[in-house]
């Protein structure tokens, strides 16, 4: 990938998502799988895309910039350069200059993704009075906004502000700004699960294993395949598997059995039936952790299951046995207080308690 | 008050505040979430918990005080800032007294907020000498209190587990910021955000937990299923005790249509004389940057589904708030009544709440418990508040069975945490998580003085601060998001930082040593993200 040029890179990513769109028909064709990728699809893809192309050296943080900032914002952004794709930390101090000369409207306009682009202008531009930014970084996050947007907030009043006036002085933290790194380059599979049905998985390959297996299946190797991800259901012994693509780092995936132990394989199969100089139909990438999903409704118990009590204090464990006097009685009048949906073991989510927002705050 | 115990309330109070410390400037408005929590709510439970116990009042609560929720209590700078922002207030109410003048209802108002806002200073400068902690451990001190211990940074467990180290480390953090502030031996754990997994258990059990408090179906979709459900606790087959918060009682609280803090007496969150008052008159007042946010100060009551919101009456929301603590005591009283006939031991009804609910959201939420604590004392009723540990205790033979992995998060498990919207976070918490186990495994037991162990430590806070739930929630809940992400690409940013130093710079490495310039970037973000000065990064050995 790091090779690739920009314009290679430009066309590449208009191929792949005609692949995309390709893959997603050929999912819903086999239809015993069942792959759900997240809503913002078409913005993933893109955004991998994009991310991709900042291990070509082209600063990310510059493309970034062209698309929402004013004018003269810009102008002082195009200087930054990434440092490193990978190394991700960056130290720079800003031009509160061009603050200065902005209109009030501006101002009022500004939201924080300026700010942090702000931030980027390289130590290249003079750190005159860096402190006038600072102050107005703050700004991006006000309470406000969150809770009470609902009535009074009029954009007038945050017009009439006086940036000036509230400079800080700084005396200590240097200027930071970061951005996360695209990728680590390292080859990893890891699974999480998002609900009883849901797992999450995130990828990637290294450039060391990308060019081990091109010198061994040939350079075409990562043309010529798709990778595809083997879920493995370890308690039923089920497998399946789901097409993905290229330009994708991470993956929704439906599973139908809760309370199960998962396992999932990156690999490659060749895109087509037969392709040539693919020596192989299968190939193993990784290997994901093993995650057990949740359980999804209330389990019940059997007559004559045994069920084990212990005394905490003393770790005597006693036995029971359970019987349909008292024991199952006992739990049809317990558990007919949670309001149990029709099928008389789920438990209705709607209820207020588990909205409870983290924080009341936040 | 001979009264014939059939079974047993516990009311869990969870606090937490994510740790926002900005020494380089005083114009965060996130700094403000602390001392509203400490005016709204913290000072408010306090004094309640006060009056209980002059009162000869039996009562117990149980509290979870997060670790940077301490950690920023116990921080001088914080609480200067909040003594200033006391004194702001003090000055805009008495601002308030002469502007209202012509309004009888309203200028009672601000002699009340004029009141409310100098006792504060007073309780806060005076009597517990600027450190709410102490206050905390006091009552804890008489046994009125339960204060329970959390995860280091309210890290979500079910997300970090794929590298159980950071997961212990969470635990292990969380235990010692308990113990450095408490002196009884910790007993309870508020699992951050009541995400359980049952690969917790054992460190929980290392760290000396005996309890933690999940979700209802925590307990209802347990393996095997639970006799009693949430009315008596389960303990895990690794010996963790869980009790399950109870569906009927948090409902009624909890309910967007008649939960008690919708009656229309109650105080109207929405209406603040940060939105209302004149712009030039409130402007010192609101933040720096001119945006008019609330202040805390407000005249109206809910009124009802109107825009026409009428004044507050403090009378009138005494009389409804004394209503609802009677109806919440008459129907845990015949939810017990019943319950007691079904269960072998007492029942339990555990009633966990955030508790910036009582005071915040629900401005009389604290007044409420109050007159509720006094009820279950004085009434023919037949039921006590109690603690987890409490009841463990009395009642410690207890069903063996594993709880469900599951949260208190909308939809019950790890949606709110892992979405489309914050998923893009993860992979960095988890690379950062196993950076630090390889940092901790080439650097193990640096000497005290030496800068690389000042640097791993660094690494560790830097790392815990990014692992908060807080951020992922609030992207979730698309406000504050900026702030948010920001505060992960700062955390995973200078960890990465202070990472490659560790692993590229050759002078630290062979030589312990750092450049100047290095040096003042390694005291400058110790300087800021001071949270656990005591840290030891061989948590994750």
């Amino acid at each position: 990938m790091a090779r690739k040029t920009k314009d290679e890179l430009t066309k590449k990513t208009i191929a792949t998502e005609e692949t995309t769109s390709r893959t997603v028909k050929k999912t819903s064709k086999t239809s015993k799988k069942v792959a759900l990728k997240n809503d913002s699809k078409g913005t993933k893809t893109r955004s991998s895309a994009s991310a991709k192309k900042s291990t070509t050296k082209i600063p990310k943080a510059e493309k970034k910039v062209s698309k929402k900032e004013p004018k003269t914002i810009k102008k002082s952004t195009s200087k930054s350069v990434k440092v490193d794709s990978i190394s991700d930390s960056k130290i720079n101090t800003k031009n509160p200059s061009i603050k200065k000369d902005k209109t009030q409207k501006a101002v009022a306009k500004k939201t924080t993704a300026k700010k942090v682009v702000n931030n980027k202008v390289t130590t290249k531009t003079a750190p005159k009075k860096s402190t006038t930014k600072k102050s107005s970084a703050k700004n991006s996050t006000t309470k406000t906004g969150a809770k009470k947007a609902s009535t009074k907030k009029s954009s007038k009043e945050v017009v009439s502000r006086n940036i000036k006036s509230k400079a800080k002085i700084l005396p200590i933290n240097p200027l930071e700004y970061y951005d996360l790194p695209y990728r680590y380059n390292q080859t990893v599979v890891k699974v999480l699960a998002q609900n009883p049905n849901t797992l999450f998985v995130y990828w990637d390959i290294s450039d060391r294993d990308r060019e081990n297996l091109e010198k061994k299946y040939g350079k075409m190797f990562f043309y010529n395949t798709k990778p595809v991800l083997v879920v493995h259901n370890l308690t039923t012994n089920y497998t399946f598997e789901i097409d993905i693509d290229d330009f994708a780092n991470n993956w929704y995936v439906h599973v139908d059995n809760t309370k199960c132990k998962y396992v999932v394989e990156l690999g490659r199969r060749p895109k087509y039936e037969g392709a040539q100089d693919i020596p192989i139909n299968y190939l193993n990438v990784a290997f994901s952790n093993v995650i057990e999903i949740p359980n999804d409704h209330i389990l019940f118990f059997k007559e004559n299951d045994k069920i084990y009590f212990k005394n905490i204090k003393t770790n005597k464990i006693t036995e029971k046995i359970i019987k349909k006097k008292p024991h199952l009685n006992i739990v049809k009048d317990i558990y007919k207080n949670y309001n149990l949906s029709e099928d008389e073991n789920r438990f209705d989510f709607k209820n207020p308690s588990s909205q409870n927002p983290t924080s009341t705050f936040l | 008050m001979n009264k014939q115990t059939k079974g047993y309330v516990s009311f869990v109070l969870h606090a937490h505040l994510p740790y926002v410390h900005h020494p380089e400037s005083e114009d965060y408005l996130e700094e403000q979430w602390l001392y509203e929590a400490i005016s709204e709510c913290y000072i408010p439970l306090l004094q309640n918990f006060q009056k209980l116990v002059d009162e000869n009042v039996k009562f117990r609560f149980t509290m979870s005080l997060t670790p940077p929720l301490l950690n920023m209590l116990d921080n001088k700078l914080l609480q200067e800032r909040y003594i200033k922002y006391l004194k702001k207030h003090i000055e805009l109410t008495e601002k308030e007294i002469e502007r209202t003048k012509d309004n009888p209802r309203i200028n009672k108002l601000s002699h009340y907020y004029f009141e409310k806002y100098s006792n504060d200073l007073d309780f806060f400068q005076n009597k517990y000498n600027c450190n709410l902690i102490q206050a905390f451990k006091k009552f804890n001190d008489l046994g009125v209190i339960e204060i329970i211990g959390c995860g280091a940074t309210h890290g979500y467990f079910p997300i970090l587990y794929v590298n159980e180290k950071t997961v212990r480390a969470q635990i292990a953090l969380g235990v010692q910021t308990y113990n450095k502030y408490f002196s009884k031996p910790i007993k309870g754990f508020w699992l951050p955000e009541c995400g359980y997994i049952p690969e917790a258990d054992k460190y929980l059990k290392e760290f000396g937990i005996e309890y933690v408090l999940v979700e209802t179906h925590g307990i209802l979709y347990a393996d095997p299923t639970p006799l009693y459900g949430t009315y008596a606790p389960i303990v895990s087959p690794d010996g963790v005790v869980a009790f399950g918060r109870d569906l009927e009682s948090s409902r009624q609280v909890w309910s967007s249509i008649n939960g008690y803090p919708g009656d229309f007496n109650y105080r109207e969150f929405y209406r603040d004389i940060g939105y209302d008052a004149p712009y030039d008159y409130i402007k010192p007042y609101i933040a720096s940057n001119g945006a008019r946010v609330s202040t805390g100060i407000r005249y109206h009551r809910i009124t009802g589904p109107t825009e026409q919101k009428d004044i507050y009456d403090i009378q009138w929301a005494w009389d409804s708030l004394e209503k609802q603590a009677g109806h919440f005591f008459d129907c845990r009283c015949k939810q017990i009544e019943y319950l007691s006939e079904k269960t072998e031991n007492p029942p339990i009804v555990v009633c966990p709440y955030d508790a910036e609910l009582y005071g915040h959201w629900w401005y009389e939420g604290p007044d409420w418990l109050y007159v509720l604590a006094k009820k279950i004392y004085y009434d023919d009723c037949n039921f006590e508040l109690i603690t987890p540990s409490e009841y463990i205790d009395k009642y410690p033979n207890m069903q063996i069975s594993t709880p469900c992995r599951s949260s208190w998060g909308a939809k019950g498990y790890s949606e709110v945490w892992l979405n489309p919207s914050n998923d893009y976070v993860h992979r960095h918490l988890h690379v950062a998580g196993d950076r630090m186990c390889e940092l901790a495994f080439k650097y193990p037991n640096e000497s005290n003085n030496s800068i690389k162990r000042r640097i791993l430590n660094q690494c560790a806070r830097e790392l815990v601060l990014a692992q908060s739930s807080d951020w992922l929630f609030i992207i979730t809940n698309g406000t504050m998001v900026d702030y948010a992400k920001k505060r992960i690409k700062d955390h995973i940013g200078r960890f990465t930082k202070f990472y490659l130093w560790l692993t590229k710079d050759i002078d630290l490495i062979e030589n312990n040593t750092l450049s100047g310039e290095k040096l003042n970037f390694l005291e400058s973000i110790e300087e800021s993200d001071a949270i656990f000065p005591e840290i030891d990064y061989m948590i994750y050995y």
